[in-house]
């Protein structure tokens, strides 16, 4: 190789090099690049019927033009709760009551919150970055941020896969793949529940036919519960469904009524419940719909900026992509 | 965490911090590599390597990325994997990328890969270091909240309201900048073709093993298994198998190399509880991390008693 060649190809190289700029704009997808092809996607997927949801939307909105006392169907924080109103094991004021009891029963501790309000709008979610990165918080933190008097985690959405979940959150949609073996829970404009097992394309259709609109959604289940029925489980349902795990579930009771449960495992003095076993309870508590959520290291209930439940610690939180929590509208 | 940071439009192109890192790092990787290779009387092959160890870099990096993100799962196509501006790479698809160039580069002229490769370790190394400090104007780089008050407090940490992250990519900037020292240290002393090289893989496999399980930026990641600390610790244990299998086919002790191959096993298996221990246990982070540095310090005894017995005299 001549000295002129050799020289040549190291211009070249060293050209290159200076043209990574352009080409190379980060290490992660950025995130408007991410909502862009997560928008392309959608429009291959759904075409016409996506404008025909939208007519559906604008013309039957639904209870969003109630003003009185809401909160905003957005990411924007809660109120921030009256201290006064809190105490150990309960908070109320005019637009939220929440009742918490520990229950110790066959060698298993339940930490059951009762959640009463006044709009649907303080059931809320929150997710620890923008809806299309992988950002994950703890639920804690999340929790202090959003003024929550009460939060949950939900069912970790960013490792749910892809192209397999049904995924919105306050009214923004998320992820819109339906998965045919898990469950899908969705909350509508009046903080009802609806529960589709297998996540079935056609009822969700119907759904959104009756002139409803999905405020959360959540891939994840087992549906433990559904209009007042205690179902039956799938044997072969994901998160060791016969195994005594730490479990989390979210069940309403009746409208703006909730309850949401905490069946503590993986310790001494308590062992933990199968899928069974919560939907049992929930069904006994006189769930209408209840709804498994992400369990095991992940199941974590957030009360006044505290835990409430044991060996749970900052130290040894996971963190995670979202959470669902209450908030007061008491300004 | 940082959004990720624009800095200033060129000829209609927006330019990013991270992208200029990555500019700075290949010039500086470049050079170094240029400039040991003239020494060695390699500039011919240094040239042709750079030149192909460039372009395979940033297409295996972004092949990687394609193929092993799961937030890219759903749009992988040949127009998308081509727009690399939607951002989304993978290191270790440069590090593979710029190691095929210079193997390649052996072939076409004739000269001998490993010493070649020895040249390009500290280059990586040296690359790395601008390129890490470029992942700070990113979404990358970041660990789980701390928990730990005086390191929460420390300039490691990136402080939010509520939470504080510590900041991994300085970490590997400064394993980069020591990783760079060695290995142009071991230019020096090792004798053997291909050994300097090896160190680098060794050294840093094992310490992007941990660095891995400190960064929880979502990266690359399934669940709380990174495809990065899979390769890490796959590319530390193909070294360790390497050196053992040499050190057994040369006359002179066993005992070494069969304890190496008996506890490698046993080292990945360590790692994967520790890596459970960190994400279920009610155990404190720090303690685990602690465990998990005296764990990695195993293989890196075991393979420099192994360069060491390669190199003596």
């Amino acid at each position: 190789m001549s000295t002129k060649t050799r020289n040549t190809l190291i211009i070249l190289t060293l050209v290159m090099a200076m043209a990574l700029p352009f080409l190379v704009p980060s290490g992660a997808m950025l995130d408007h690049e991410a909502a862009r092809l997560h928008e392309e996607l959608w429009q291959e997927d759904e075409g016409d019927d996506e404008v025909a949801a939208w007519l559906i939307n604008w013309l039957l909105p639904g209870a969003q033009a109630e003003e009185a006392a809401s909160l905003p169907m957005d990411f924007s924080p809660g109120s921030v709760p009256d201290a006064a109103g809190f105490t150990d094991s309960s908070y109320e004021d005019e637009s939220i009551v929440v009742r918490l009891e520990t229950i110790e029963q066959e060698g298993v501790v339940w930490r059951v919150a009762w959640v009463d309000i006044a709009h649907a709008s303080q059931l809320r979610t929150a997710t620890a970055g923008s809806l299309t990165s992988r950002r994950t918080k703890l639920v804690s933190t999340m929790a202090q941020e959003q003024n929550a008097v009460i939060a949950i985690n939900a069912n970790y959405f960013v490792d749910q896969p892809e192209k397999k979940s049904f995924e919105y959150r306050m009214g923004e949609r998320v992820r819109a793949k339906y998965n045919r073996i898990k469950d899908l829970l969705i909350t509508d404009e009046n903080g009802d529940f609806h529960l589709f097992v297998r996540s079935d394309k056609d009822e969700v259709q119907a759904f959104l036919d009756a002139g409803h609109s999905i405020i959360n959604a959540f891939t994840f289940g087992p549906a433990l519960v559904k209009d007042g029925e205690l179902l039956s489980l799938d044997d072969d349902y994901g998160y060791n469904p016969h195994g005594d795990e730490p479990r989390m579930a979210i069940g309403q009771i009746a409208p703006l009524s909730y309850v949401l449960v905490l069946a503590e495992g993986r310790s001494a003095n308590s062992s933990g419940v199968t899928h069974m076993e919560l939907a049992n309870y929930m069904f006994d508590l006189g769930c209408m719909q209840a709804f498994n959520l992400d369990g095991g290291n992940s199941a974590t209930m957030v009360f006044n900026g505290g835990y409430y439940q044991s060996n749970r610690s900052a130290s040894n939180e996971r963190t995670q992509s979202d959470m669902i929590y209450f908030a007061t509208t008491i300004r | 965490m940082y959004p990720d940071a624009l800095t200033f439009s060129f000829l209609g192109v927006e330019i990013y911090a991270y992208g200029l890192c990555l500019m700075a790092g290949a010039l500086l990787g470049l050079l170094v590599f240029y400039r040991l290779s003239q020494r060695r009387g390699l500039l011919n092959a240094a040239a042709l390597a750079g030149l192909l160890a460039l372009p395979l870099g940033l297409v295996l990096s972004r092949l990687l990325y394609s193929f092993g993100d799961p937030l890219f799962q759903p749009f992988i196509s040949l127009q998308n994997i081509l727009n690399l501006r939607t951002g989304g790479f993978a290191m270790y698809g440069a590090l593979i990328g710029a190691a095929l160039g210079a193997v390649l580069t052996a072939r076409l002229l004739k000269v001998k890969a490993p010493g070649l490769l020895d040249l390009l370790a500290p280059a990586l190394a040296a690359f790395l270091i601008p390129a890490r400090l470029g992942e700070g104007f990113t979404v990358l780089g970041l660990s789980r909240p701390l928990t730990t008050p005086w390191i929460a407090g420390s300039f490691l940490a990136l402080k939010e309201p509520y939470e504080a992250y510590l900041r991994t990519y300085l970490l590997e900037a400064f394993i980069a900048l020591v990783l760079f020292i060695i290995l142009l240290s071991a230019l020096k002393r090792f004798r053997r073709p291909g050994n300097v090289f090896l160190l680098g893989c060794l050294l840093y496999g094992i310490t992007q093993t941990l660095m891995e399980s400190l960064r929880f930026d979502g990266h690359l990641r399934f669940s709380f298994v990174g495809l990065q600390q899979v390769l890490s610790a796959a590319l530390f244990a193909i070294v360790l198998i390497t050196l053992a299998a040499r050190a057994l086919r040369r006359p002179g002790g066993k005992a070494l190399p069969l304890i190496t191959l008996a506890l490698l096993p046993l080292v990945i298996a360590g790692a994967i509880a520790v890596e459970f221990m960190i994400d279920r246990s009610p155990m404190g982070k720090l303690p685990a991390y602690g465990l998990y540095l005296l764990l990695l310090c195993i293989p890196t005894g075991l393979g420099m008693l192994l360069f060491r017995r390669e190199e003596m005299p």
